[in-house]
């Protein structure tokens, strides 16, 4: 039997969001969604040379996490609903669409994660993840936190990692697999500095505009 | 479109309640006390007269180049070797070999190539080369072997695999991919031999070239998913490191030294593997080269390595008492004076019928076999007390 690949989704829908404007525009007119799936057959069925595109995908990444689907997803929708102009919004709580926190926690994870896996020291936090009851459960303290102070994306990421990690449906059987993967942790990092380049320019220039008594 | 937050902090909350209630009921694998499982190794064998043969399985061998023999052998099945040939390392023609050892006739049966780049892609992705392969098979005679394979890069982009025989290696499973690390499930390779943990999970040592060159045991289940890791070094050193168990809690482990005029690693475990000691400098040098090492019944610890400080050209059987302080029992092979032979890669395992057998790369064109018994061996150890 063919498997059927997860991850070129991921990619797919992320190559979708990095289109320009006017494309994005363009192929709204046209449903998304039937295009989406005729993509994904094509990349999953049509040999390119010996193999299908996302043979070649799966075989070159690997797996990307529940997180990456998530977040992907999430700004997908997001983008798709302003370009209908039919915008999704929570009563009272504009912070339940910040995407920046959750950036956050993928930074904060990312740094307790990869130093350490790439043997620094005799510390191997991927090794955790294996029998991952203290990890599980702070996780589960921080998924909590984040819900209850209405961080609703991060605590969405945390909520369906727990869910997919419990029910394992990907093959890895480590429960960082579900919250991270490097291609997410490499996006939130660039997405965060330039962010923080940005708010540093400003304040310079704000700084230079400020008339002299 | 105007939605209320609260149903779905509801259901966020009702996620993570969810989560926790089955995790709390998952059947948690590695929970249990991490113990070795004990092999024939130790028994004592026939008596007999000594012998000591030397042979070749192939030579030439299917494809100019050659490399990383494995043996695996079980009461059922038999003895076979395994290694890669092709037209050069990490070239896309590279295909995993198996031959089987007739004990009758004391030859090697005709070399049959078992995994291709083709059918290593099978349900797995895309995949440029192989790499070495290790194997091992249980009491009811299921054999597994984990090969190196890589889609992207060189060595350090690699990942292991899994393909499983019920006939001896006559057919072979569909392969499944490993998850064993968290950088794109890359740089995991391994060089020596697997061993059981006591409740029939695989312990797999292997290492890490990618930024760190490290060493690791990883614990995989029968269906081939790693369930524990753990770290034996750290930095860029130690690699490839080859186990001998003492007991269910002890065993060394003993690495490659990736430092040029280095000597072999040695690291213990009191704790079936949890933990390690700090990886310390033996008596052997090591050019940078694979050792394979296996316990004997009075008490020393047999290595195979080429104990020169620059070259591969002489492989040595050495013998310790204390894993630290070693001494050449044979030289299995040593080039001539101004001839630059290359020896390297062994791999040695105590057969099922209480013969000693060895493979390894000969001159990266022959995969040599040598076979002893015990009355051989043990008067070579009398010798060095």
């Amino acid at each position: 039997m063919t498997t059927l690949h997860f991850t070129p989704v991921v990619i797919l829908i992320a190559f979708l969001l990095i289109l320009p404007e006017q494309f994005a525009e363009r192929v709204r007119g046209i449903r998304i969604l039937p295009l989406v799936i005729i993509l994904w057959l094509f990349m999953e069925f049509v040999p390119i040379g010996p193999l299908p595109v996302n043979a070649y995908l799966q075989g070159i990444i690997g797996e990307l996490s529940i997180s990456s689907l998530i977040l992907v997803g999430w700004l997908f929708f997001q983008r798709q609903t302003e370009l209908s102009g039919t915008s999704v919004t929570i009563k009272h709580n504009h912070r339940w669409f910040d995407i920046k926190p959750t950036m956050w926690m993928i930074v904060v994870l990312s740094l307790a994660l990869y130093p350490a896996a790439l043997g620094l020291g005799y510390i191997d936090t991927y090794s955790w993840g294996f029998d991952p009851t203290y990890l599980f459960f702070a996780i589960t303290i921080l998924g909590v936190a984040l819900a209850i102070n209405n961080f609703f994306l991060a605590a969405s990421v945390i909520a369906l990692a727990l869910l997919g990690y419990t029910l394992k449906i990907q093959s890895s059987l480590n429960l960082w697999d579900y919250l991270i993967d490097p291609i997410l942790a490499i996006a939130c990092w660039v997405r965060l500095l330039r962010l923080l380049l940005k708010r540093f320019r400003d304040y310079g220039l704000n700084k230079k505009n400020v008339p002299v008594p | 479109m105007i939605i209320s937050e609260k149903p779905i902090k509801s259901a966020v909350v009702a996620t993570i309640v969810i989560s926790v209630f089955l995790y709390l009921t998952l059947d948690k694998e590695n929970s249990t006390a991490v113990q070795f499982q004990l092999t024939g190794d130790l028994k004592p064998g026939a008596t007999s007269s000594p012998r000591y043969i030397q042979s070749f399985i192939c030579n030439p061998c299917d494809g100019p180049s050659v490399h990383a023999a494995t043996l695996v052998d079980s009461p059922i099945n038999g003895l076979s070797a395994y290694w890669w040939g092709g037209s050069r390392e990490g070239g896309k023609d590279v295909k995993i070999f198996q031959s089987h050892w007739n004990p009758g006739k004391r030859t090697w049966q005709e070399t049959k190539p078992i995994i291709s780049v083709e059918s290593a892609r099978s349900g797995i992705g895309y995949i440029k080369k192989l790499g070495n392969v290790v194997g091992i098979e249980d009491n009811a005679g299921l054999r597994s072997l984990f090969y190196v394979s890589v889609s992207l890069g060189g060595w350090s982009g690699s990942a292991l695999n899994m393909v499983q025989s019920q006939d001896g290696g006559k057919s072979w499973s569909e392969p499944k991919r490993l998850v064993t690390s968290p950088f794109f499930n890359v740089s995991t390779l391994v060089r020596t031999r697997p061993f059981f943990y006591e409740d029939g999970d695989f312990g797999i040592p292997a290492y890490h070239e990618f930024v760190g060159k490290f060493a690791e045991i990883l614990r995989v289940n029968a269906q081939g998913e790693v369930v524990g890791k753990f770290r034996v070094s750290k930095g860029r050193r130690a690699l490839q490191p080859a186990i001998a168990i003492s007991n269910t809690q002890s065993a060394e482990t003993y690495m490659r030294n990736s430092v040029r005029g280095g000597q072999v690693l040695r690291s213990i475990t009191e704790d079936g593997g949890t933990s390690w000691t700090t990886p310390q400098d033996t008596n052997v040098p090591n050019p940078d080269s694979a050792v394979a090492v296996l316990r004997h019944r009075s008490g020393y610890t047999l290595m195979v390595a080429n104990d020169l400080h620059k070259s591969r050209g002489r492989l040595s059987l050495l013998a310790s008492r204390d894993g630290a302080q070693w001494a050449r029992v044979y030289v299995l092979e040593e080039s001539a004076e101004g001839v630059k032979g290359s020896y390297s890669y062994p791999s040695i395992i105590r057969g099922h019928r209480g013969i000693y057998h060895i493979v390894y790369t000969w001159n990266r064109q022959g995969i040599r076999h040598i076979w002893f018994n015990d009355s051989w061996l043990e008067k070579r150890l009398e010798n060095l007390s």
